[in-house]
């Protein structure tokens, strides 16, 4: 933040002062921190081995072969199993695991009984694992990651694409606005969900695949606020007055009207994101999502569907939305109290 | 003038009658045939078998038309308006003999392609009508004809099914397109059924396919459609005077009064229907319904039994097919790699529960055909990566997997075309990595998943095909079919020794050459290991309310069902009634009975 004016901070100090929307929003990005350091916390690669008197950082390091500890295969070390290991030696080695000692795709098959398992601290499984027997904890914190990764990244390209579309709509007018106006009316009567199932039968989408299809039609919602907001602010003296003294297009646009509508955009991001959060979830709940092995929400909450009798799978996947979309949803609705412009605006 | 040209027609038309009278009458028989039948096999059916009893089972959609060829006939319900297993001649379910069924002889021609049959003058329509010759010339004709609008059928009518010749009202003889041996000839055959020319022949025109979509034909079948509930139910009901009822291998066979078929959109649904007891059986083929779905109350009241049932159906292919048709995968070391780095065991053993079985080799339950030396490669990463070293991918990349001198990944793609299959595929992909091998999973579903493997455009396959009761060969390992669209050869295999066994096994009208060259041909094809085995389901299992019967060996060996779930299977079960309304008495009063729980192993390999 270069300067921030008056205005723009006294917003944020209102936003502050709603409680239940400033904790939810630290504690929204401390969890979005933790997912970003996931490898750190859950993970089946240890934090730090120490062998032979060396110490070695395996998480983001190259994978490092079995033979290197002195293991009988050249595949990626078993570092629980190393742990075990060194313990039952009792020498100088020993191995830091992550507090959840699994990664969303490992499956832990246990003889003589058959997944999905109960929680059990002491296998590091707290959540207790899925149907094929995947730790269910992890599968939830890297599912949570893609979701928000999925979330503000169209986030960002929608909006981008969105306001500029809009501003320029609302500013250009005329010709311009009328035919740009009559595409989105078409290009929004295209039903997304039908498309992506129609593609997603076809081709499997990775998550790239997804989020760009997800952009295609997620662009145009706020193009009609920002259209209208901008024919407003067009109006205004200040916008006279600055062409008056010579300022070109482009300066008005990004110096004095899209710092006024920022507002807008502002309100709505939080809502977009639960929204795609939801729609992630739903897509991958109704199998059109992303292609299998990769941890969502939705998967989860279907296995859990199907095995009502696990009561540990959807009770923790439906906790985990019910507790971000949540969060999310405090957010954004502090930040629309925060950013009223009724606060401010007096009408004499 | 109209008057004198209707004669003319008329007289024309008489003219030719006698022409083809003549024609007709100049068929003979030829002097030295020698007419086989078969009634010594051993019975499977409980001949005391009581009728009676109706017995409800359900169905995922309501069937689009109950016609049994043309559009949109080929669905689920195709298996209960189709009159498999009874045709011209019957499999016998335990030893694999042809006994008579619709035919009570059958004999075969020098010619190789000739077989004669003696059909049953006892054999009705269901409205009555005897079953003549003439049903039969008419089933070539119908099967041809373009109104149908089944092109598959008029194709394999006119290629496969060169002729028919009627010799009289109840002698026929059937022409095959190519040479083959009697074998081959009698299996090709034997499930041919006639067609009600009586009733069809003025309904065979333009508007057929349109028109007669909820029609109920007369058919051969003990039971006859009674009730269409359209979007619910379709309700079948026995035939009294059934023709069959009496015959040495039908008597004991289809008892039950009346089978109703429910929709009930889901599985879960329906399997609570079962639990309540509106449905009378329920297949648990699926590990997760047997193990953790079918427990519990009416399981250990001993309300609901179980049953699991070994048998030896055939089995076709079913394995991981890599495409040879490109570069990488033309390399015999990067296959044999791949073929040690899939660990098929470990996903039996853990996602599977160990109750399918590996495949052993390119089918199974062939009878004599099936080769019991050949085994596929054992998982082995040390192997694998060896293998994978002499394919150029030696050194241990920084994501653990292989890479070769160039910087690439060792990276296979395989493509599959059922979400279901996504946790069996999963247990792979992590196994692979031990070997250095990154296995991407790639589902692509349903038919166009499948229009991939038609059209070559995979990396590896994860395929299982059906297969009838002698093995196919010529369509998956012939180069006329390597690289090529829309053919079943999905590894594109192309060898000229390939060739030469494939067209000895089809070529061939001794048996004992046929079964050389294809235990020959399995052999070369495991070892070139384009094609990796995965599993076969060598059984069928259901739960049952107690007051569901079954002969007291439950199955046959060729056994697909052991009710009528899905089709029309061989009928051998029935009800007993007074059990009925005990259970559901005791079940009102909380009396309980014995849980019971049967593994059959009498057909186990």
């Amino acid at each position: 933040m270069i300067s921030l004016n008056p205005q723009t901070l006294k917003k944020i100090k209102r936003f502050k002062s709603i409680k239940r929307g400033y904790y939810s929003f630290l504690l929204l990005m401390f969890m979005i921190f933790l997912a970003l350091i996931a490898e750190l916390l859950v993970n089946n690669k240890a934090l730090i081995v120490k062998y032979d008197g060396a110490l070695y950082f395996p998480t983001y390091a190259d994978v490092i072969p079995g033979e290197q500890f002195g293991l009988p295969y050249r595949w990626e070390t078993n570092y629980r199993e190393l742990q075990a290991k060194f313990d039952a030696e009792g020498g100088d080695n020993w191995v830091l695991m992550p507090l959840v000692p699994w990664n969303p795709y490992e499956q832990d098959y246990k003889e003589g009984s058959f997944p999905p398992y109960p929680p059990n601290a002491e296998e590091g499984h707290f959540l207790g694992t899925d149907t094929n027997a995947r730790d269910v904890l992890a599968r939830i914190v890297y599912g949570f990651r893609i979701a928000i990764a999925f979330a503000f990244f169209s986030m960002a390209i929608c909006f981008s694409f969105g306001v500029a579309i809009g501003c320029a709509m609302g500013y250009l007018g005329g010709k311009f606005d009328l035919f740009v106006q009559r595409g989105i009316e078409i290009w929004s009567l295209v039903p997304f969900l039908y498309i992506i199932m129609i593609v997603s039968s076809i081709v499997k989408p990775g998550l790239a695949a997804l989020t760009f299809l997800f952009i295609l039609f997620g662009w145009m919602g706020i193009t009609w606020y920002m259209r209208s907001l901008t024919y407003k602010e067009k109006a205004r003296e200040y916008v006279t007055a600055a062409r008056a003294l010579g300022a070109t297009d482009a300066r008005i646009i990004f110096n004095h009207i899209l710092p006024n509508t920022m507002v807008m955009i502002v309100t709505l991001a939080p809502f977009f994101v639960v929204t795609a959060i939801s729609i992630l979830t739903a897509l991958d709940y109704l199998g059109f999502g992303l292609r299998p092995p990769t941890p969502s929400w939705g998967e989860l909450l279907l296995q859990g569907r199907t095995r009502l009798d696990a009561i540990w799978i959807v009770s923790s996947v439906v906790t985990a939305i019910v507790v971000v979309l949540t969060l999310v949803q405090f957010v954004g609705e502090a930040i629309r109290e925060a950013f009223d412009p009724k606060r401010y605006t007096q009408y004499r | 003038m109209l008057r004198s040209r209707a004669l003319l027609t008329n007289v024309l038309l008489f003219v030719s009658f006698l022409f083809s009278v003549n024609l007709l009458a100049a068929k003979q028989l030829p002097a030295d045939i020698e007419w086989i039948t078969n009634n010594d096999a051993p019975l499977f059916a409980n001949q005391d078998a009581p009728k009676g009893g109706t017995y409800t089972t359900w169905m995922q959609t309501f069937p689009l038309t109950l016609r049994t060829v043309g559009p949109d006939s080929n669905g689920f319900f195709a298996g209960f308006t189709r009159p498999v297993p009874i045709g011209l001649l019957e499999v016998h379910p335990n030893t694999r003999e042809i006994i008579p069924c619709l035919a009570t002889h059958w004999a075969f021609d020098k010619d190789h392609k000739t077989v004669y049959f003696k059909l049953d003058p006892d054999v009705r329509w269901s409205d009555g009508k005897k079953v003549t010759a003439n049903d039969y010339l008419y089933m070539l004709e119908f099967m041809r004809s373009e109104h149908i609008q089944a092109p598959w059928y008029n194709n394999f009518y006119t290629q496969q099914i060169t002729d028919i010749s009627k010799y009289d009202e109840y002698t026929i003889s059937i022409t095959y397109g190519s040479e083959k041996s009697p074998e081959t000839l009698l299996f090709a055959l034997h499930d041919l059924t006639p067609r009600p020319e009586h009733f069809l022949r003025d309904k065979v025109n333009k508007d057929y396919v349109r028109k007669h979509n909820w029609t109920i034909q007369p058919t051969i079948k003990p039971y006859d459609i009674s009730k269409v509930d359209k979007g619910k139910s379709i309700t079948f009901k026995r035939n009294k005077d059934w023709w069959g009822q009496n015959k040495r291998y039908l008597k004991g066979r289809y008892n039950v009064d009346k089978i109703r078929v429910r929709v009930i959109r889901d599985r879960e649904i329906a399997f609570q229907a079962f639990l309540k007891g509106d449905l009378d059986s329920f297949s648990l083929l699926w590990p997760n319904f047997w193990h953790d779905k079918a427990v519990g109350e009416p399981f250990d009241k001993g309300y609901i039994h179980k049953l699991w049932f070994f048998t030896d159906r055939p089995q076709g292919l079913s394995g991981v097919l890599l495409n040879q048709g490109l570069d990488f995968l033309k390399n015999k070391d990067m296959r044999m790699g791949i073929a040690h780095a899939l660990n098929i065991d470990k996903m039996i053993a853990t996602v599977l529960r160990g109750d399918y079985v590996r495949l052993q080799s390119t089918g199974s339950g062939h009878g004599a055909y099936t080769n019991t030396d050949v085994k596929p490669f054992p998982f082995d990463p040390k192997k694998a990566m060896e293998f994978f070293a002499k394919a150029g991918f030696r050194e241990m990349g920084p994501r653990g997997i292989l890479v070769n001198n160039q910087g690439q990944e060792l990276r296979l793609e395989l493509t599959y075309t059922w979400p279901q299959h996504s946790d069996r595929l999963a247990v792979l992909r992590e196994e692979a990595k031990k070997a250095g091998l990154n296995l991407v999973l790639n589902l692509v579903e349903g038919a166009n998943g499948f229009k991939t493997f038609l059209e070559k455009q995979h990396q590896a396959g994860f395929i299982t095909m059906n297969t009838s009761y002698l093995p196919a060969y010529w369509e998956y390992w012939h180069s006329d079919n390597a690289n090529k669209p829309q053919t079943n050869n999905f590894t594109n295999s192309a060898d000229p020794f390939l060739d030469e066994l494939v067209m000895k096994y089809r070529t061939s009208f001794e048996k004992d050459a046929r079964v050389n060259a294809a235990w020959e041909l399995q052999n070369f094809v495991m070892q070139e290991a384009a094609y990796i085995p995965t599993y076969k389901v060598p059984y069928t299992r259901g739960g049952y309310w107690r007051w569901m019967q079954l002969p007291e060996v439950p199955g046959t060996l060729l056994s697909r069902e052991l009710f009528s779930e899905n089709q029309w299977d061989l009928g051998l079960f029935w009800m007993d009634k007074d059990m009925e309304k005990k259970t559901r008495k005791a079940m009102k009063s909380g009396k309980t009975f014995e849980p019971v729980t049967i593994v059959d192993t009498t057909y186990k390999e």
